[in-house]
């Protein structure tokens, strides 16, 4: 069996599916204001039953979308043993409530805390997966410009923050690229490095780094030749659709605060 | 010898971007040989080239050096990247080829690549085309036996081209250039593999 199976070529941020599904041609704003109203009302109640809520409207999204399962990332093996890992010490650090096996007490509640957190992670990640998968990139920016444009009387630099925010959803594949190339590279150095895992460390962080640098810098000379970076407006209006899910989704936010 | 049987490729294979680089590839390469692997932008030469150096698994078919599966070969494959500035790992190019070879044999090699006055300066200083040449140094350094080089020529002027074949011509090792020019490599009399739309034609 091969004891290289996965290649960061396949990882895959923010990539749209295109469809015609309710899901794909509802607005980018009204699915980021729902994505925003339930990680707020999960950062504000995280229990069981409000977890259960985001979960199961992240489901219904996932299949009104007509999503294969394929969209799914593939976390690597790495990923898993350190679950394990923090699974055991939650299990050792013991807590409230206790429960009886066997004659035998155990405090589940370190246990309990970790598994409401992952539950938490993963639906918060889904929820932001689903609005990647059905959302056009380039329809993202403006959509986050119309929510923060508020702001603005309060001075806070809205433009220069939604063209970060644009900018880095740009070089996300570049980023991947590099981090493939420097695995790639790491898979064809000696077999056994003398240096400390440290030093290596060290190593390629300044290589990503410097490299990061330069294509910065190349990318930022590309985008002041064109005109610099101005954040287009929105090209979808808002329409009945957005409102409808607006409602619903910021409706449902508001009753898991208040509900727990 | 390096066999390739019915390798074919999918970068993201079993999701909605799943894009097929190579199918069908039947390879045979001969230790010692030189081979140019030449095609259009995106035949899958660059695939191919992560494939035969090992860094690679094909999702498809079987590549191997004698026998052994090529991604489990340690210590004997080499890629030089096109972008070769994420090969180098250390910040001097002296310290990225002091790699356990006698010093003697580092002046030596770096003397005929043309890049010894580089030994003491930051690799982030270098061109694109005088990092390609560090990182084809530093594998040979290595003493890896095959060598995959991606567009080794893209960057490097006339004469520097042709140092490049002089110095591959005497790799006593397998040298694999992939490439969308083949006049370089004349001197070199590789055998050439064509990749078309993915497969060997």
């Amino acid at each position: 069996m091969s004891r290289r199976s996965r290649d960061l070529a396949d990882l895959t941020v923010l990539r749209y599916v295109p469809g015609d599904s309710v899901v794909h041609r509802a607005g980018a704003l009204a699915k980021i204001l729902v994505l925003v109203a339930m990680t707020i009302a999960l950062a504000a109640r995280a229990s069981w039953p409000a977890i259960a809520t985001a979960g199961g409207l992240a489901v219904v999204g996932f299949v009104a979308a007509g999503l294969p399962l394929g969209v799914l990332p593939r976390p690597p093996r790495l990923l898993w043993w350190g679950l394990g890992l923090s699974a055991t010490l939650a299990v050792i650090a013991g807590g409230e409530p206790e429960i009886v096996v066997a004659g035998t007490s155990f405090e589940v509640g370190g246990l309990e805390a970790f598994l409401r957190f992952f539950a938490l992670t993963i639906v918060v990640l889904g929820t932001a997966g689903l609005v990647g998968w059905t959302t056009p990139a380039a329809d993202l920016t403006p959509a986050i410009a119309a929510i923060l444009r508020p702001l603005r009387p309060l001075r806070v630099p809205v433009d220069e923050l939604v063209s970060a925010l644009a900018l880095s959803v740009r070089v996300l594949p570049l980023l991947i690229d590099e981090m493939r190339t420097v695995a790639l590279v790491l898979r064809t150095r000696e077999p056994k490095d003398d240096r400390k895992l440290s030093s290596l460390v060290l190593d390629v962080m300044a290589t990503v780094v410097a490299t990061s640098v330069r294509r910065a810098v190349e990318l930022g000379d590309a985008l002041m030749t064109r005109g610099g970076s101005r954040v287009p407006a929105s090209s979808t209006p808002f329409g009945v659709l957005d409102g409808l899910i607006v409602v619903l989704g910021v409706g449902l936010a508001v009753v898991m605060v208040v509900a727990g | 010898m390096i066999e390739l049987r019915d390798v074919g490729h999918v970068h993201a294979a079993g999701s909605p971007w799943a894009r097929r680089a190579l199918q069908h590839v039947e390879l045979d390469v001969a230790i010692g040989e030189r081979i140019a692997v030449v095609g259009h932008n995106g035949a899958g030469k660059s695939t191919l080239a992560e494939i035969l150096a090992g860094v690679l698994v094909p999702t498809e078919g079987l590549a191997s050096l004698d026998g052994t599966p090529l991604d489990e070969v340690d210590g004997r494959l080499a890629l030089v990247l096109q972008q070769a500035r994420l090969q180098l790992l250390r910040p001097l190019v002296r310290h990225e080829l002091e790699v356990g070879a006698a010093s003697r044999q580092v002046r030596e090699l770096t003397g005929r690549l043309g890049v010894s006055h580089l030994f003491e300066r930051p690799v982030d200083q270098l061109s694109g085309g005088q990092q390609r040449l560090v990182a084809l140094a530093g594998a040979l350094l290595r003493g890896r036996d095959v060598l995959v080089l991606d567009e080794p020529f893209a960057g490097l002027d006339g004469e520097a081209s042709a140092q490049l074949v002089r110095i591959l011509d005497e790799i006593d090792g397998t040298v694999i250039v992939v490439t969308h020019d083949l006049a370089p490599l004349a001197p070199l009399a590789p055998r050439v593999v064509r990749l078309d739309r993915g497969g060997v034609s």
